[in-house]
């Protein structure tokens, strides 16, 4: 996947610039929000982190990464704090409610698969959703993630196997 | 990767590409499956959902525009800069919106007060100083203890609403007459504040406290400025200063925030935070203890020392050593 252009010209001081400068970052950003909070309305997650670009946009800084890529660490960061948020809501309104992880769709061909992934640690869910599903090189996905691309591989690796034990086992749907 | 690579790999490879290639394959049928993201790809140039009435349609353009707009108006600061002629001038916009002023943007210290009675004071002994940062943010101290949190600023007033005080366990209980009676009341609610040459006065109608204070120009030492690399109270990674930030980058971690230089101290603003992943051979809870010692010298007021290329930044009687990078 070939991600966006990254420098910011003008975007310093015109939203206008802002909008334009994020603009292909948006449907990968929508991919990840559907990935990463499946119980919140993406596109009002895409918003969210956008506000939260503009607040921080001069933090952005282009020798680490893309713009698209410093977009999706947003999102990455937004989803898990609106994963905690209804976490925290669910256990006052119920305390014997779960939190899904990820959409439960039995229709779905590989429901095995997804429930898998949402057993898998934080860090290992968000380096698959990234590559696999949102699309990202490794390299791309590193740059979302703030290591090195040994790290993605190597999380990578271990969400791989952790997939298989809990597929080779049907653990997937404890 | 495809079956037919396996010839010489071990069953392990084996099984790992077979996962590898499962997750390819869901992966790419949940992308195609997704009609409401099919549609946003088909129509990627103008960022609008074809398939939803109009009253329903997201154009993406307008919504990043609009989000960066709202969140500059929702600031209420503008972050663009400051003005070095300390004027209180509304920035103008490309698109003409209304922003606040940048003058209040810098470090400010206390000169003189008038107390709850009127009664003018003037200030001496330890600095007392108001900074307002980029965003909104504000640190301020009231003699003891820091006071951090944000301000949302017009062009004649300050909005502490969301201003949160740092704790004042040290403080001793403030004669009627202390500056902290008046810092206290009047950062609180909305105050009136103007700035007339380098001098910002913050009041209040109906109080007849009021606060004066004269701008601190910045004045980095330059030889704080660049990288440093930590040495204590663990090696944990890297410091560096700039004119108006600190960034520190831990193994596993990166705070990045606004930083303030005093004559003899630094004022670090509140760190964002950023988590990445620890490299295997990293324990995360002691990483993350030893983190916490260092974040805690490095928040608020802070004093340092420079001998040869060693730096230590003091807080109290904890202190990070560093060395130059």
């Amino acid at each position: 996947m070939k991600l966006g252009a990254d420098e910011p010209p003008a975007m310093a001081v015109d939203p206008g610039a802002f909008a334009a400068w994020a603009g292909p970052a948006i449907l990968p950003m929508t991919r990840l929000a559907r990935r990463l909070a499946p119980h919140a309305d993406p596109d009002d997650l895409v918003q969210d982190a956008l506000v939260r670009a503009w607040q921080k946009r001069h933090h952005f800084d282009p020798d680490r990464g893309t713009a698209t890529t410093w977009l999706l660490a947003i999102v990455a960061d937004r989803a898990r704090s609106s994963r905690r948020t209804r976490a925290r809501w669910l256990r006052v309104v119920d305390e014997s409610a779960t939190v899904p992880e990820t959409p439960v769709d039995d229709r779905g061909p590989d429901v095995d698969l997804e429930r898998a992934i949402a057993r898998l640690p934080e860090r290992q869910q968000l380096a698959v959703h990234l590559h696999y599903f949102v699309g990202l090189s490794v390299d791309e996905t590193s740059a979302v993630m703030t290591c090195t691309p040994g790290t993605v591989k190597s999380t990578l690796f271990d969400a791989r196997t952790r997939l298989r034990a809990l597929l080779d086992t049907g653990d997937s749907h404890a | 990767m495809p079956d037919d690579d396996f010839d010489g790999l071990d069953a392990l490879d084996a099984l790992d590409a077979l996962m590898d290639a499962r997750l390819r394959d869901a992966g790419a049928r949940w992308r195609t499956a997704n009609t409401a993201l099919a549609e946003r790809e088909g129509s990627r140039a103008g960022f609008t959902t074809p398939t939803r009435p109009p009253h329903q349609r997201r154009n993406w353009w307008a919504i990043a525009a609009a989000a960066a707009t709202v969140a500059a108006v929702g600031v209420g600061i503008a972050v663009f800069g400051s003005n070095d002629g300390h004027q209180p001038v509304a920035e103008k916009r490309p698109n003409g919106m209304a922003s606040a002023p940048t003058a209040l943007s810098g470090t400010w210290d206390l000169a003189t007060y008038n107390d709850a009675s009127g009664q003018p004071h003037t200030v001496s002994g330890n600095r007392i100083i108001f900074i307002v940062g980029r965003g909104g943010r504000l640190t301020a101290t009231g003699g003891c203890g820091d006071l951090t949190g944000h301000v949302t600023v017009t062009d004649r007033t300050i909005d502490f609403a969301g201003f949160a005080y740092g704790p004042a366990q040290d403080c001793a209980r403030p004669s009627p007459g202390s500056v902290r009676v008046v810092l206290y009341a009047l950062l609180s609610g909305t105050a009136q504040y103007a700035i007339h040459g380098d001098t910002l006065t913050i009041s209040r109608h109906g109080y007849a406290g009021r606060l004066v204070y004269k701008f601190a120009p910045a004045s980095p030492d330059g030889a704080l400025l660049g990288a440093w690399k930590l040495q204590s109270p663990a090696p944990n990674g890297w410091l560096t200063l700039t004119k108006h930030g600190y960034r520190v980058d831990f193994r596993c971690q990166r705070l990045t925030g606004s930083l303030h230089y005093r004559a003899h101290g630094l004022v670090f603003g509140t760190a964002d935070v950023w988590d990445h992943s620890c490299p295997h051979s990293l324990h995360p809870g002691r990483e993350a203890r030893q983190n916490a010692r260092i974040r805690s010298v490095l928040h608020g007021a802070a004093t340092w020392s420079l001998k040869g290329n060693t730096l230590t930044i003091a807080k109290g009687n904890r202190r990070v050593v560093l060395t130059r990078h």
